[in-house]
């Protein structure tokens, strides 16, 4: 019965994940190495949804992407459909709010290799991709990693951005805390207790795994 | 030593870059062998290296190396430092700690083109001694082994200079005479032409023919270490009381049961302190210039345990002190006052007898 919300929640939020992974490493690189004036602004920027309540978050998603939007109205041409009120405007949503949880996350991991490492790759003829890939991706993938996992926890809590643009459809956009939410204002308190624990343990592992990678074997504590 | 050997022009530099507290300004010629760019720390070392392997980028200037222009703010060429094809061991060394020795050495020779790979990576493991360590973690290196494993990662880019930043800072007494060692053969056998960057003078001279005096970011002498430390007026960047002779001894006696050690340098038995280390192993020995006395005739009835025999190769005549260079079969530099040179009328030729206190001759294990 709870089978059809659990794997719709995590469709959203793995979804979400992996549409933020390219946008919020490649941000988060270049807010650590290209110092740039408007580093800032940028920094702001990505971070609002943090500080805002993600309701505000839906609003303008639900306006950007309504039939009546560019977008939406895009979506209707190629697919002949609607994004709003889907799993998908849900996965939006999740992953705009997660992003600047990731891309904070990363940037720690990516501040935290040593830039002459990469240095001395590049002297020995490593290009700017290949210096990513071999030698910051290798050393930051911790941080990555965490970040990535941050994001999908965060993406699986999701709430108020989502009801707002994908609202509370049985079976197509009743994510876990959506499901928990209807049953609250239905009154079904058992059913309600149920998908609390449920959200609980899922919460508890991926804190876990998260905990376990930050304190995985690290490359530079083990020197000393 | 190679002292005032012919030194071809291999490139040029002159360059200015404005940091915040000091002004890099420094126009030199880079010669074939071995270049030592020496001066305090904060002297403008690190960043002159930083600017010719690109890492930094100089206000205004060029940079030539083997007739290619690498930079030139006229003409807006800046070559990135990954084409640059110049092996730079940065300071720490600076394994990359994800991959095994012998994927660090790998690492730059795998991304040069076939046509141009002078040096292979086997070569270079036999030359730095890598061969027990290839398979290990960076963090299972000694910081000698470390320092080495930089090198041969520099180096296996087949590159037209090698430059060294601080070769030896952070390493133990021992381990230095073995990079020293190692260096040298890089030298003879690779013919690379090098950069050292150093604040220890004593580094600068075994190695060195050519040598680059900054500071405060600007050149303040230039040419063998003769002609810098005859040029005088110094005194602020050179101490000469830090000058040393360090070279590769073997073990002779450790001197557990005799109570006094021999070490051999080449031929010479020299007598030194007990000190810990197996009989015929290698050791690294150290006495200072400033130790060694200077004796015309051959002395008798004398506490100190050692009387080498020379002929002075050079004279270096500074302000402070003069320094001259003997040799006994390696060349030894003793410094001694002005006053003794004009009164024992040394001069280049004539034969002198040093004389070392077994205890003014530092030992350690080369490891």
């Amino acid at each position: 019965m709870y089978l059809e919300i659990i794997l719709l929640s995590f469709q959203v939020s793995i979804v979400a994940t992996l549409m933020n992974i390219i946008p919020a490493v490649g941000l988060g690189w270049l807010l650590v190495k290209r110092k740039t004036p408007i580093n800032f602004l940028v920094d702001l920027i990505v971070s609002l949804p943090l500080a805002l309540p993600p309701v505000i978050v839906g609003f303008f998603l639900l306006t950007a992407l309504s039939n009546s939007s560019p977008l939406g109205q895009l979506s209707q041409s190629i697919f002949g459909k609607d994004i709003v009120f889907t799993w998908f405007a849900a996965a939006i949503a999740s992953a705009v709010v997660s992003f600047p949880l990731m891309v904070r996350s990363i940037m720690v991991g990516i501040a935290d290799v040593d830039v002459r490492l990469e240095q001395s790759a590049k002297i020995l003829g490593a290009g700017a991709w290949r210096v990513f890939f071999t030698i910051t991706v290798p050393l930051a993938y911790k941080g990555m990693l965490a970040g990535l996992l941050i994001g999908f926890v965060r993406a699986f809590s999701e709430f108020g951005a989502t009801i707002v643009v994908a609202g509370s459809i049985s079976g197509r956009t009743e994510t876990l805390p959506v499901a928990i939410y209807g049953r609250i204002l239905t009154g079904k308190d058992n059913e309600v207790f149920e998908l609390i624990g449920i959200s609980i343990l899922f919460a508890v592992i991926t804190l876990l795994i998260h905990n376990w990678l930050m304190n995985k074997y690290s490359y530079r504590d083990d020197r000393e | 030593m190679g002292r005032d050997s012919q030194n071809n022009v291999i490139g040029g530099f002159s360059l200015e870059k404005q940091y915040k507290s000091f002004k890099l300004s420094i126009e030199a010629d880079l010669k074939s062998g071995v270049t030592a760019i020496f001066g305090n720390s904060g002297s403008g070392k690190t960043s002159l290296l930083n600017c010719i392997s690109g890492l930094m980028s100089p206000d205004r200037g060029y940079i030539r190396l083997n007739g290619e222009e690498l930079f030139n703010s006229k003409s807006k060429i800046n070559v990135k430092p990954e084409n640059r094809r110049i092996g730079y061991v940065l300071q720490d060394s600076l394994i990359f700690p994800h991959l095994s020795v012998i994927d660090n050495i790998n690492y730059g020779y795998k991304l040069v083109p076939r046509e141009n790979r002078k040096i292979e990576p086997d070569d270079l493991i036999q030359i730095m001694g890598l061969t027990e360590v290839l398979d290990r973690r960076p963090t299972e290196l000694s910081g000698g082994e470390a320092r080495r494993v930089a090198i041969a990662r520099a180096l296996a880019i087949s590159p037209n200079i090698l430059m060294l930043d601080e070769p030896m800072q952070g390493l133990d007494f021992g381990v230095r005479g073995s990079i020293i060692r190692y260096l040298t053969r890089i030298q003879n056998e690779l013919n690379m032409h090098m950069i050292l960057v150093s604040h220890s003078i004593s580094e600068v001279l075994v190695l060195a023919q050519n040598i680059i005096l900054l500071n405060k970011g600007e050149k303040v002498a230039e040419g063998s270490m003769r002609e810098i430390l005859s040029s005088g007026g110094l005194t602020s960047v050179i101490d000469l009381s830090q000058l040393e002779n360090v070279f590769e001894s073997i073990v002779k006696d450790n001197g557990q049961t005799s109570g006094l050690g021999i070490v051999m340098l080449n031929d010479l038995e020299i007598e030194v302190p007990v000190f810990h280390a197996k009989i015929g192993s290698k050791a690294t020995a150290s006495i200072r210039a400033s130790d060694i006395i200077i004796a015309k005739y051959p002395p008798e009835g004398l506490s100190a345990r050692n009387v080498l025999k020379g002929i002075i190769t050079d004279i270096a005549d500074s302000v402070q002190s003069a320094v001259i260079y003997v040799d006994v079969g390696t060349i030894l530099i003793a410094e001694i006052t002005r006053r003794s040179l004009r009164e024992l009328d040394l001069k280049i030729g004539s034969e002198v007898h040093l004389i070392i206190k077994a205890n003014s001759v530092g030992v350690a294990e080369l490891n």
